[in-house]
């Protein structure tokens, strides 16, 4: 029975993949990570998008992600927004966590956010709710 | 089936201290009860000083929860409300852009600084291991020319004792008249 595919198949359950902290902002349209495939500066950056990526994809389905892969020498990691603004995040010889903590940080939503619009999705999904930000009242 | 056992079970019930409910309160279908029909129920007397204290606490009171419910309904009405106007909206994403700008500068500076020593280093490791080749090579050559220079004065001076064709007529007279006796036996050192 074909079901533990690939090098880690903890990545394709749903708890791993629903267990990201990265929400990105709405404004935020592409990501995109260039990285080497050899080198150990890099390495911190591979890991990074072998376990973190897809999660974050998962989260965020709207979002473009893109990988470049043995075209610079230095790794970074480039965020795309609406409005033509562009955020350079340089990524050389950081681990993996350090570099999604940042990116919590950086372009993602906050916690507070992140609880407000659960609470506002649970308040819209059950007619029986009423009160304070309800449509009924 | 009423046996020794059973009667020692029930006289262990707390008989003495049961109350039995029978109804929580008269239904109102049934009249007032004869001995009730014309009681008036006296008014609680509270005196004015008590009456003006309790008052007052309870003005108290009631103000306190009525500020802290309306403090209350304020912070969630806060998370929950969004301006529709797109000029505040656009003022809201430019902050925040500015903000997070200014974070990753921060961490860009401080990878830059890590960055910039790696490549320098690199370079000066492929520049100094390049030297190191290059000096090699030239001990190398260096060691091979001696050697060579070596054979040559061998040869030189190996030359000195060839037969030419100055000192040929020389060479046979000399050997002829010196014959060698190649015919003896040698020893294990060398010895004849």
């Amino acid at each position: 029975m074909p079901f533990m595919k690939g090098r880690a198949p903890i990545r394709r359950t749903m708890q791993y993949l629903e267990a990201s902290k990265l929400v990105f902002k709405d404004e935020v349209k592409i990501f995109t990570v260039n990285y080497n495939t050899y080198g150990d500066h890099h390495k911190g950056t591979r890991e990074f998008v072998f376990w973190y990526l897809p999660p974050i994809q998962f989260k965020n389905s709207n979002v473009q992600i893109c990988t470049f892969k043995n075209l610079t020498p230095s790794p970074f990691i480039k965020c795309y927004y609406d409005t033509g603004r562009q955020m350079l995040i340089d990524v050389h010889n950081r681990t993996k966590e350090e570099i999604y903590d940042h990116l919590v940080k950086v372009v993602g939503k906050t916690k507070e956010v992140l609880e407000a619009e659960t609470l506002a999705r649970e308040k819209k999904d059950n007619p029986a709710n009423f009160g304070v930000g309800c449509e009924k009242s | 089936m009423l046996s020794l056992n059973n009667i020692t079970k029930i006289s262990t019930l707390p008989t003495t201290n049961l109350q039995i409910l029978r109804w929580r309160r008269k239904p109102r279908w049934v009249p007032v009860a004869k001995s009730k029909m014309f009681r008036v129920p006296q008014r609680p007397v509270i005196s004015e000083d008590e009456a003006m204290e309790i008052k007052r606490l309870f003005n108290n009171y009631r103000t306190q929860m009525k500020s802290i419910r309306r403090y209350m309904v304020e912070k969630t009405m806060a998370s929950f409300a969004r301006t529709a106007d797109p000029k505040d909206i656009q003022r809201i994403q430019d902050e925040d852009f500015a903000r997070c700008s200014k974070i990753n500068d921060e961490w860009n500076a401080s990878v830059q600084v890590d960055r910039v020593k790696f490549f320098k280093d690199t370079f000066e490791n492929y520049i100094n291991s390049a030297k190191e080749s290059l000096r090699k090579h030239e001990e190398l050559n260096q060691l091979q020319l001696e050697e060579a220079e070596k054979l040559v004065a061998e040869q030189k001076e190996a030359a000195k004792t060839f037969i030419t064709e100055a000192n040929i007529d020389e060479a046979i007279e000399r050997a002829l008249a010196n014959p060698v006796d190649y015919n003896f036996a040698i020893d294990l050192d060398g010895n004849k």
